[in-house]
């Protein structure tokens, strides 16, 4: 069982998606902050972190780039998800290491869709 | 010698003259009693006759003495102190002599020459005015026309001194007491965002000498020092010898403008980020309701309550937005096209400074920004990675990407995390500015990560700035194309010339011209192969708007004619020829009436390509060669160097054609006061003139 970490700090966001990827067949493990996330990753070691940018203290790009620097975690997948919509930010995230990037508002059907298409990558690698 | 010396010279000869008539007398006395001592008798007679003989002699030699002294030596003392009076405290004087004299027609002479010259002060005089009033009228019109703008405008000069200002200048900067002449620009406004748009200017002009006239000013948004913004333009006026005006700076008073965007642009983005948020959350309860149907109703009421809050939040905040929006007027932006090789020659000279070398790799390319936040940001970014790695060795490199521009850092060391670029954002862009370096970021729309280079041991910053179009579109030529004229009837020359008689010299506007050549024949194949002209409007020449082309005269150039211009084959290699010249030319000269020094000899090489240029110049010719014959008649020196000496013209760049033209040109300024003084005033005088 594929195992997915949610780092957002809006609870409706984290609620709509835990429920989402419960239902498809996930272990679900939710953080609110960047700290956090990035101790989480660790002692998790997760398949896929669906990752928010804006947080306070420690921000996603910053928690992206900690986790691609750790060894054992640089196999990590990680969709980040941002409220900002800009081109040069798409670029800045996927510069510091993260694989896919949602812009808010999103669908469901986008989420799960993403989640499943990189996941099942990683199996058949 | 001087008039009593003179009278004393005349009285000794006179004297000496007597005595000896007497010695000479008294001798033949002697004589004749040597010889005639046999007759005593006539002894006696001949001592009478000879004593009587003396008297008289000595009579006439007085009488004459008393004639000369009354008729001649007094009336020229008289005639020199009165002399000395017209010389020097009135040259008007009357010359009063008494009596008669003997000196003819020196003292009308004398009275004459007091005429010519009080008329000749007084024609000075006039003339010294006539430019004076006409320099006060032309500044009066001037400053009136500045003091009616809207737009303030300050004139600076190298120092940014203020060498003129306008009154919506002084409004623009609340009446603040430090707006004055000879004090610093930087008294009124923060100096950065003005020293960052002049460095520019300066550096573009040092690539283009010639330049564009679009390529010379900037817009940007600067605060002055009571804290408004207001929104400038910075000009580099053209360099003028003997003119400390420097460049110009124009601005308006946005503060109320510029809060009202800044309050809406806050707003527009804070509320597009926060609604992301409820919309995200509120579009996935919604499907999660949908896709769920067998949820627990713990979870579905915890679902229905986000519905609830999320819609509300929406709701709410879009109500804000859309009030602020419909009743505020869209702003305007300062951005700016500008070239990534200035940009960046700008910030390495500063950096410079700081013992950092920054230097530019890759081919430069457009970018569009608010060039005052730009430069500040590249400087920024360069002092961070030196104060973070400790590297002074940075390379710049500019990329294009889709829509940006990327400037790429390179050093060696290794990446800066995003947590030290997390802490550049809080920096503050300057202390008055009140702005982070994020928001600087964002409002270039921009943002900035560290990564390693492909390059081991190498890193690279990446700040992408959006891309201008300038990149795709060609530049804009220097001169746009011209209409090609069709010929004109050989009659019209006369009924135009005829029409034109009448007018007032000053009222013309002219083209001051001079052509350089192979030779001095034009019918045995001699060609022009540099022309160019000079424009004089409102008796002034107009800097900005000259003409100077070399033309490739499909011919050898003979050696002994090079010493004179200085123009070889390889010069005007590939120049276009006389056909296209001469229709820019003409293009050039308009409606303005030609001048030039021997005008006859240029206007015959002229006038031999017209025909296949397909142009004509119409009307007359000013020569400034016959206007010298005419106003200086006393001397046959009439060269353009002679003039030049004569009228007090710096004379420079002599034998190219721009160089001889703005001689002329600034002779026959001189010229036009002249014959104003001798009251040829129209054009049809000046032309009869001319001719001389």
């Amino acid at each position: 069982m594929h195992r997915i970490l949610i780092v957002d700090d809006e609870p409706n966001i984290v609620l709509a998606l835990e429920l989402l990827m419960k239902k498809e067949g996930y272990e679900v493990h939710t953080v609110d902050d960047g700290d956090r996330a990035v101790q989480a990753a660790k002692e998790l070691r997760p398949d896929l972190i669906l990752l928010d940018i804006m947080m306070p203290k420690m921000d996603g790009y910053e928690v992206c780039q900690r986790i691609r620097s750790d060894a054992l975690l640089k196999d990590v997948s990680i969709i980040m998800l941002t409220a900002k919509g800009r081109e040069v930010e798409r670029e800045k995230g996927l510069a510091l290491g993260a694989d896919h990037y949602i812009t808010k508002p999103f669908s469901t059907r986008q989420v799960v869709m993403k989640v499943k298409e990189i996941l099942a990558a990683r199996s058949s690698q | 010698m001087n008039l009593t010396a003179a009278r004393r010279t005349v009285f000794l000869y006179l004297a000496a003259g007597g005595i000896f008539l007497s010695a000479a007398i008294v001798s033949c006395a002697y004589l004749l009693i040597l010889f005639q001592a046999a007759n005593p008798v006539r002894h006696t007679a001949i001592y009478f006759a000879l004593a009587l003989t003396a008297c008289i002699a000595s009579a006439i030699i007085f009488v004459l003495f008393i004639i000369l002294r009354t008729l001649v030596f007094r009336p020229l003392e008289i005639l020199g102190r009165e002399a000395r009076i017209i010389a020097s405290i009135n040259p008007g004087h009357v010359i009063e002599l008494p009596g008669n004299h003997l000196l003819g027609e020196l003292p009308k002479a004398i009275s004459d020459l007091g005429e010519a010259f009080m008329r000749a002060k007084r024609e000075t005089a006039e003339a010294a005015s006539v430019i004076s009033s006409d320099i006060e009228n032309s500044k009066i019109h001037l400053e009136t026309i500045l003091m009616t703008l809207r737009e303030g405008i300050i004139v600076c000069d190298e120092r940014a001194r203020i060498m003129f200002y306008n009154a919506a200048a002084r409004a623009v900067f609340h009446e603040n007491a430090s707006l004055g002449l000879g004090r610093s620009l930087y008294l009124l406004c923060m100096a950065a965002p003005i020293e960052n748009a002049l460095a520019l200017l300066r550096q573009r002009r040092t690539r283009h000498p010639e330049g564009h006239d679009t390529e010379n000013d900037i817009s940007f948004m600067c605060s002055t020092l009571q804290g408004a913004l207001i929104n400038c333009r910075i000009h580099l006026l053209p360099i003028v010898p003997g003119v400390s005006w420097s460049f110009l700076f124009t601005c308006e008073d946005l503060s109320r403008e510029a809060d009202a965007r800044e309050r809406r642009e806050n707003l527009l983005r804070m509320t597009i980020k926060s609604m992301r948020g409820p919309l995200t959350s509120l579009g996935l309860s919604v499907e999660s309701l949908e896709m769920l149907p067998d949820l627990d109703a713990v979870n579905r009421a915890a679902l229905e309550r986000t519905i609830v809050s999320d819609a509300r939040s929406l709701i709410g905040q879009f109500t804000v937005l859309a009030r602020e929006i419909q009743e505020r007027e869209s702003p305007r932006y300062v951005v700016n096209d500008v070239f990534s090789e200035d940009l960046v020659a700008c910030v390495a000279r500063r950096l410079e400074e700081r013992k950092i070398r920054l230097t530019m790799i890759g081919a430069p390319l457009w970018v569009k920004a608010d060039i005052h936040s730009l430069l500040f940001m590249l400087e920024f970014f360069a002092l961070k990675l030196h104060e973070y790695s400790g590297v002074d060795v940075l390379e710049l490199e500019t990329l294009l990407g889709d829509r940006h521009v990327y400037f790429n850092y390179y050093w060696e060391g290794v990446e800066v995390p995003q947590a030290e670029i997390g802490k550049w954002m809080s920096s503050f862009r300057e202390p008055s500015a009140a702005h982070t370096v994020a928001e600087v970021l964002e409002h270039i729309g921009s943002e900035v990560w560290s990564k390693p280079h492909q390059t081991p041991g190498f890193a690279v910053l990446c700040f992408p700035v959006p891309s201008s179009t300038s990149q795709w579109e060609p530049p804009t030529p220097l001169l746009p194309a011209r209409p090609v004229y069709t010929d004109f009837v050989a009659d019209e020359d006369a009924v135009e010339t005829a029409s034109l008689k009448d007018l007032s010299l000053d009222s013309i506007s002219f083209v001051v011209f001079d052509t350089e050549t192979t030779g001095l024949a034009p019918l045995e194949g001699d060609e022009i192969i540099s022309l160019a002209g000079v424009k004089i409007v409102n008796m002034g020449i107009i800097v900005g708007e000259t003409f100077d082309r070399l033309v490739d005269p499909r011919r050898s150039i003979p050696q002994p004619s090079i010493r004179f211009h200085g123009i070889t084959d390889a010069m005007v290699r590939g120049k276009p020829h006389i056909e296209e010249t001469l229709r820019a030319f003409h293009a050039f000269v308009g409606d303005s009436v030609l001048v030039g020094h021997n005008a006859a000899f240029d206007m015959r090489f002229l006038r031999i390509k017209e025909g296949r240029a397909g142009v004509r110049f119409r009307g007359p010719a000013l020569d400034t060669l016959g206007m010298s014959r005419y106003l200086h008649d006393h001397t046959p020196e009439h060269s353009l160097d002679a003039v030049a000496k004569r009228l007090g013209v710096e004379v420079r760049d002599r034998h190219t054609a721009l160089g001889d033209s703005l001689i002329t040109a600034q002779i026959f300024i001189k010229m036009l006061y002249l014959l104003k003084t001798q009251g040829i005033a129209t054009l049809g005088q000046a032309m009869e003139v001319s001719r001389q």
